[in-house]
């Protein structure tokens, strides 16, 4: 009897070992797609400043009066890239940014946000042979949200890993908003020994508008949403802060700033809804969602390319997190507070 | 505000001006072809109305009823030679002898100038104003935020393109 008992547990045992030796060996396909997917992004993030390339990309976006489109040529040289035409042209190289006459006016150079969050935490992603796009095979990436609904398609260049389209597509699987390449030739390495680019020579410098903390009276939660955390703090004009979240494979600006938003100087066609108890409008552009809304006498704007659902999930936390000390009013008091009227 | 040029006059005050309607029609022209052919001045611009969008912002606080009576009450009863409310009726000389000219010269400008503080804060500060974001300039910085961390030409390629937003 102990001596049968005794092989049940070695049998036992053995099973156990090779069943974790398997996991071990053998990691969950999809895991492995997870990790598989955020490699491709990573590479995809970089791609366009490690490669010369001459093309023009197309963002098509939907309102309520149909699609809209916008061709954009971009190029890159040596790490220098560059999008848009005229006042709409913008320079990068590295970290630095100029903006606006020609890619001249302004020189954006900040530290960056910080560590982004794994794309992979919030999104189930995986990956997919794709169609060529500008007749360049591609391997799609595809991020579900927790319900199994596709809510992006990356789709990436197999052989220089260039990001060549991204769709975005609402909870009911239909495309929102996507940026593809249309034309694209001269994709190459840069040829090594050539002299490094000349990066424009800009009027005006915004070098210093990274926070370390938001001002007083400024609501700035760490987490807004579903799953985007605060990377970034910066100044932005008088009066303006940005607040800038991502989840990964998302971004969102909260631009905070006192007053009480003129609802009537917002254009007709946004969509009024209202979301914990407050207005909002928004507005599909060019750029991703645009939606406003107003409380406790601060004026929120929020712009993001994420699927426009994503964003009402920000103003519930920002009206939940709103109860913080005005500064303002406490200027106020303390000036006015030696008259003691009332 | 003339129509003088603005090459040494700071942006700032032209723009002020500017977006006051206060500039000749010349004048008005030329802000109009500097903002026309320059970034920086639509960028300053910018600047400007959010600084008095915020300044606008402040609310506007009235006094209770009364108080102006109460603050002319603390300045005048020295020449009248009335006591301040609630201290009851006394002789005009024995009120003249208490108060020596100095102190009612020092009670009339510290009254004064409570008034012109109060004055201040309920009539030159505007009355709250609504705010206009600058959605293109949000739009063209979330975009340069984004382009740190993500690829760079999709990131990048709605700059200037998000328009029908009034400035």
């Amino acid at each position: 009897m102990s001596r049968r008992v005794s092989r049940i547990g070695v049998v036992q045992l053995a099973l156990f070992v090779s069943l974790g030796g398997a996991v071990l060996l053998f990691p969950a396909p999809h895991a492995e797609a997870n990790d598989n997917a955020a490699a491709l992004l990573a590479r995809a993030r970089t791609a366009a400043s490690t490669h010369d390339f001459v093309g023009v990309v197309r963002i098509r976006w939907h309102t309520p009066k149909g699609t809209q489109v916008a061709d954009v040529p971009v190029s890159s040289d040596q790490g220098l890239v560059e999008v848009g035409l005229g006042s709409e042209k913008v320079v990068g190289h590295g970290l630095d940014r100029w903006a606006g006459a020609d890619g001249a006016a302004t020189l954006w150079h900040d530290a960056g946000p910080d560590q982004l969050p794994k794309p992979g935490t919030k999104w189930d992603l995986s990956t997919t042979a794709g169609p060529a796009v500008v007749g360049r095979p591609t391997t799609v990436v595809v991020a579900r949200d927790h319900d199994g609904n596709v809510r992006a398609r990356l789709y990436v260049d197999q052989s220089t890993g260039l990001l060549l389209r991204r769709e975005v597509l609402d909870r009911h699987g239909h495309a929102v908003h996507d940026v593809s390449f249309v034309a694209l030739s001269a994709v190459d390495n840069p040829a090594p020994g050539q002299a490094p680019p000349t990066t424009p020579r800009a009027h005006r410098e915004r070098t210093h508008d990274q926070l370390a903390h938001v001002p007083s009276g400024i609501t700035a939660p760490s987490a807004a949403g579903d799953g985007f955390r605060l990377v970034g703090r910066y100044r932005q004009g008088a009066g303006v802060v940005q607040l800038f979240y991502s989840d990964g494979l998302f971004n969102v600006s909260v631009f905070e700033q006192r007053g009480e938003l003129d609802w009537e100087a917002l254009p007709v066609g946004g969509t009024d809804t209202t979301v914990s108890d407050h207005r909002t409008l928004s507005y599909e552009t060019a750029a991703g969602t645009v939606m406003f809304w107003n409380f406790d006498g601060a004026v929120y704007t929020c712009i993001s390319d994420a699927p426009p659902d994503a964003v009402t999930g920000l103003v519930t936390t920002f009206a939940d997190a709103s109860d913080h000390s005005d500064a303002i009013h406490d200027v106020i008091k303390f000036v006015l507070g030696p008259f003691s009227w009332g | 505000m003339t129509g003088r040029p603005f090459g040494s006059e700071l942006p700032e005050d032209a723009l002020s001006a500017y977006l006051d309607g206060e500039l000749t029609a010349d004048a008005r022209a030329e802000v109009e072809a500097r903002l026309a052919g320059s970034a920086e001045w639509r960028s300053i611009l910018d600047e400007v109305r959010a600084a008095r969008a915020a300044l606008r912002a402040l609310p506007v606080v009235d006094p209770p009823a009364g108080f102006f009576e109460r603050l002319l009450a603390e300045a005048e009863p020295v020449d009248a030679g009335v006591a301040p409310a609630g201290v009851g009726v006394a002789d005009i000389e024995q009120a003249r002898a208490r108060r020596s000219p100095r102190r009612a010269r020092w009670v009339a400008a510290l009254g004064g100038a409570a008034a012109a503080a109060v004055v201040a804060a309920v009539l030159v500060a505007p009355r709250a104003d609504r705010v206009r974001p600058s959605v293109a300039s949000l739009t063209d910085a979330h975009a340069v935020r984004s382009s740190t961390g993500e690829d760079s030409v999709s990131s990048l390629a709605a700059v200037g393109k998000v328009t029908g937003f009034r400035k």
